[in-house]
């Protein structure tokens, strides 16, 4: 088992090279010139010439990337273009608050999916059920930028029992509308998944077993069908975790809530490379990190995993 | 000049059309005045909380290297002043200078400043301070534009603590409008010694009615009133300022009451936000003039009759009205109304048989009936770049498509990303594969002269980059000799006069397919009084007060 954890671990490296190399790339090969963008539309070429020097951009590439993984192995993202502040430490002041929203719409996601999943293959085929299915496909096709202005419209500006800025975050008040929004995918994954998975389990013959030697239902259903039927839950979970990060760029942009992604998009906005560098690297060793966790926690829940 | 905060007219409520996203909405012919809205208590009260929505992220406020336009510079304006301010008026008016005056060579001018001024580090304002502020634009660690230097100063002379004397090698014209930009802003001399010049930005220090208490740069902003600020009390005990990128999410604090002023809000909303009693709107005309640029080395893009047809087969009333429900101005000479020197030329109105007719006499004729003009068995077939992120620009581009194809011209929409835009548009001559692009200048000094030569004087070099707006490589040196002399020329009326010549040339040649100007839109609630909009698209609110 322990060979299996250390073979995971291992593969992170050239993982993260790799993506290291891929956000290098991108950033150059993307088209815009953070010099020009800097100046504005009213400079004139020896202005961009200049800037250009100043940022180092006039480098060969092959010096840039040396330079910019040098600096990634001592941990120095570099510093803002815009507000010469390091990006470690923006990423680090900015954190907290995407955690909590992260952490939040996880939660969220996890309690009422899993219990409308379980209730709806308990239920089947009732009109609960197909509620809960086209509630389901509703939730994941909404983007949800336009949940995020729907959400405002409803409870700020008709209703007026919440604010539509995240300007407080430690306020429930604040978070329950950006929670909403990033979560509404989430929580319909998850609805369905549970559901698969329980009616998958239910029809087996341990389960049948189970209720054979007089357990009762709710026994089951919460003791044997359904710690099996959330193994795919858990895997889908860590998985979604990127796109739960994905989207607090969109979540934090529109209720001006001051996290990472609000940081990425105003980085993106002013062209600031080095502040996108790190965003995006933060979030794909992030994102390596989890699915390790994942694969590892995997292996627990089921062990014919380590065994393969 | 007249008060250019046009009244509010009434619409017939818009229907979105939420497929084609085009607005229908329809000016109701002689609408009667609205009604006078509540009139406001004469004296401003004191006290309370602005919040205000603004629409860019403000990464730093350093004068010499402002992030996040337009709502930077806005911001700006109450934490200092510029020894000239420009009104909302676009009249020039004094400010940390008393009086200024200009050698009769004019290569010379003298500023008397005012002593009575103290930054809110308790700096006073000395002719230091303004050397200061043009050595630190100068820094090369700041790496400012050449209009942020303000390279055309050669020498800065401080004979006294109130006397200024700045001086130019050469007679330059806008050196009044150049002053008002708000690059020009002075903040204290201590900040420079005190922070790295290239982190002045995150530690504003001015003389304006309201200081810092707080900056997180792109998040939030706090400002307190200044008590000793020396053109009176200012009447807000703080302003809270927050980015809202997201215009709908702007309006929708409004509505909330969540901010008290909303910066740029969304013309499709215009009409709800109006008729809500909670919220004023103010338009203002602005200074944004926005076209489609020609290619002159795409033939036949070169053969001005093509030019003048593009520019008859548009229906710009349609577009004002639909577009953006009437909150625009179609353009009638390449300068806005209210600019020095502005000279209605008159417009290419809609006539699509004099489109056709000019296409003809160019010998583009539709030969094979297919409904696309052709010239020796080719097809007009062209291209429009624009961005999505500028105001309703994809619903301007699909009005230049269908109206173009009435004339028997085929135009192809791309949509470039902004962050490319400019590169796109801007590359070394021959390569940009674009046939027209949109184009637009704000021109946030309001100085005629620099705007005008931006877009279309002639570039220096014939290869290479486009020195600066001029991607289309328009060139007409009649008109380059006409500018240089606009430039020599530090009278203001003889320099009008000039610039009507070169409106007239501009005008005629048609290096843009011109269109309009669209009106600047705030919203504010309804307690809140003495918000303005300057023309190049700043809030004015340090005049601001709010009942409680």
């Amino acid at each position: 088992m322990d060979k299996y954890i250390l073979r995971r671990s291992i593969i992170v490296f050239p993982t993260a090279l790799a993506v290291v190399t891929l956000v290098f790339l991108i950033l150059h090969f993307a088209p815009g010139d953070p010099a020009r963008i800097g100046l504005g539309q009213v400079a004139s070429s020896e202005d961009i010439e200049r800037a250009r020097a100043q940022l180092g951009l006039d480098d060969p590439l092959l010096i840039q990337y040396v330079r910019f993984l040098t600096r990634m192995v001592t941990g120095d993202l570099g510093t803002s273009f815009i507000t010469h502040e390091p990006v470690v430490g923006l990423i680090l002041s900015r954190l907290p608050v995407t955690l909590q929203l992260t952490f939040m719409a996880m939660l969220l996601s996890t309690i009422v999916g899993v219990s409308a999943g379980v209730i709806s293959a308990v239920r089947r085929n009732t009109a609960y059920d197909y509620l809960t299915l086209t509630a389901a496909v509703i939730g994941y096709c909404t983007p949800n930028f336009w949940l995020a202005l729907l959400l405002i419209i409803i409870f700020s500006v008709n209703l007026r029992w919440l604010p539509s800025i995240g300007k407080q975050a430690l306020d429930l008040k604040y978070v329950i509308l950006p929670t909403l929004s990033l979560s509404a995918p989430l929580i319909a994954i998850i609805a369905r998944l549970t559901r698969a998975g329980m009616l998958e389990v239910i029809n087996s013959d341990y389960v049948r077993t189970a209720r054979a030697k007089g357990l009762a239902e709710r026994a089951v259903i919460s003791r044997h069908a359904l710690r099996n039927a959330l193994i795919p839950v858990v895997t889908v979970l860590g998985l979604q975790l990127g796109s739960l990060l994905g989207g607090t760029v969109v979540v934090e942009t529109i209720f001006s809530w001051p996290g990472i992604g609000w940081l990425l998009f105003s980085g993106i906005s002013q062209r600031d490379y080095p502040v996108v560098q790190g965003v995006v690297l933060f979030y794909s060793v992030v994102f390596m990190f989890v699915t390790l966790a994942v694969d590892i926690g995997y292996s627990y829940l089921d062990p014919r995993v380590r065994y393969e | 000049m007249t008060n250019r905060r046009i009244s509010r007219r009434t619409f017939v409520k818009a229907v979105g059309v939420a497929t084609g996203g085009l607005m229908l909405a329809s000016c109701a012919p002689a609408a009667p005045p609205a009604p006078a809205a509540a009139p406001a208590p004469d004296e401003p009260a004191e006290g309370g909380t602005l919040t205000v929505a603004v629409r860019s992220p403000i990464g730093g406020l350093d004068p010499a290297k402002i992030v996040g336009y337009p709502s930077g510079p806005a911001i700006l304006y109450l934490i200092s002043n510029k020894l000239v301010r420009v009104g909302t008026d676009l009249k020039l008016y004094p400010d940390l200078a008393e009086s200024w005056e200009s050698s009769d060579d004019g290569r010379e001018w003298t500023f008397k400043l005012r002593d009575d001024v103290t930054f809110h580090d308790g700096t006073p304002f000395t002719s230091e301070a303004v050397r200061a502020h043009f050595e630190h634009a100068r820094n090369p660690e700041v790496a400012a534009t050449s209009s942020t230097r303000f390279d055309q100063i050669t020498s800065i002379e401080t004979p006294d603590d109130y006397t200024v004397i700045l001086r130019t090698d050469e007679p330059f014209g806008p050196f009044l409008n150049y002053m008002t930009a708000f690059m020009r802003v002075t903040m204290s001399p201590a900040s420079y010694e005190k922070y790295d010049a290239k982190e002045v930005g995150l530690h504003p220090i001015g003389a304006g009615p309201y200081k810092v208490v707080e900056f997180k740069p792109n998040v939030s902003l706090t400002l307190e009133r200044n008590e000793d600020y020396h053109g009176g009390r200012p009447a807000l005990d703080r302003i809270i300022v927050i980015p809202v990128p997201e215009a709908s999410a702007r309006a929708n604090l409004l509505r909330t009451g969540e901010v008290d002023v909303a910066e740029d809000i969304p013309v499709e909303e215009m009409a709800d936000l109006e008729a809500d009693p909670n919220i004023r709107v103010i338009r203002q005309k602005s200074l944004n003039h926005v076209g489609a640029s020609f290619n002159f080395d795409h033939p036949p893009f070169d053969d001005i009759r093509v030019r003048h047809a593009f520019n008859y087969a548009i229906d710009k009333v349609t577009l004002v009205d639909t577009v953006f429900g009437g909150a625009a101005t179609i353009m009638d000479s390449p300068l806005a109304p209210g600019m020095i020197g502005y000279k209605s030329i008159g417009t290419y109105s809609y006539d699509p048989e004099k489109a056709k007719a000019l296409l003809k006499e160019a010998g583009w004729e539709d030969t094979d009936g297919d409904g696309i003009v052709d010239k020796d068995g080719e097809p007009f077939r062209t291209t429009y770049a624009y961005y999505e992120e500028f105001l309703r620009s994809a619903e301007v581009a699909q009005v230049l498509q269908s109206d173009l194809k009435k004339v028997g011209v085929d135009l192809e929409l791309r949509a470039v990303e902004l962050a490319s835009y400019g590169a796109s548009i801007l590359p070394e001559r021959g390569e940009n594969p674009f046939g027209m692009w949109l184009w637009k200048f704000n021109p946030s000094a309001g100085s005629s002269t620099r705007y005008l030569t931006f877009d279309f004087r002639s570039n220096p070099e014939p290869t290479g980059l486009p020195y600066e707006g001029n991607a289309g490589w328009y060139s007409n040196p009649e008109l380059d000799a006409l500018f240089a002399e606009a430039w020599l020329e530090v009278d203001q009326e003889k320099r009008a006069e000039k610039l009507g010549e070169i409106q007239e040339v501009i005008w005629h040649d048609a290096p843009w397919l011109w269109l309009y100007m669209s009106d600047l839109l705030v919203g504010v609630r309804e307690n809140v009084h003495g918000v303005d909009v300057y023309p190049m698209s700043f809030l004015h609110l340090s005049e601001a007060w709010k009942e409680e």
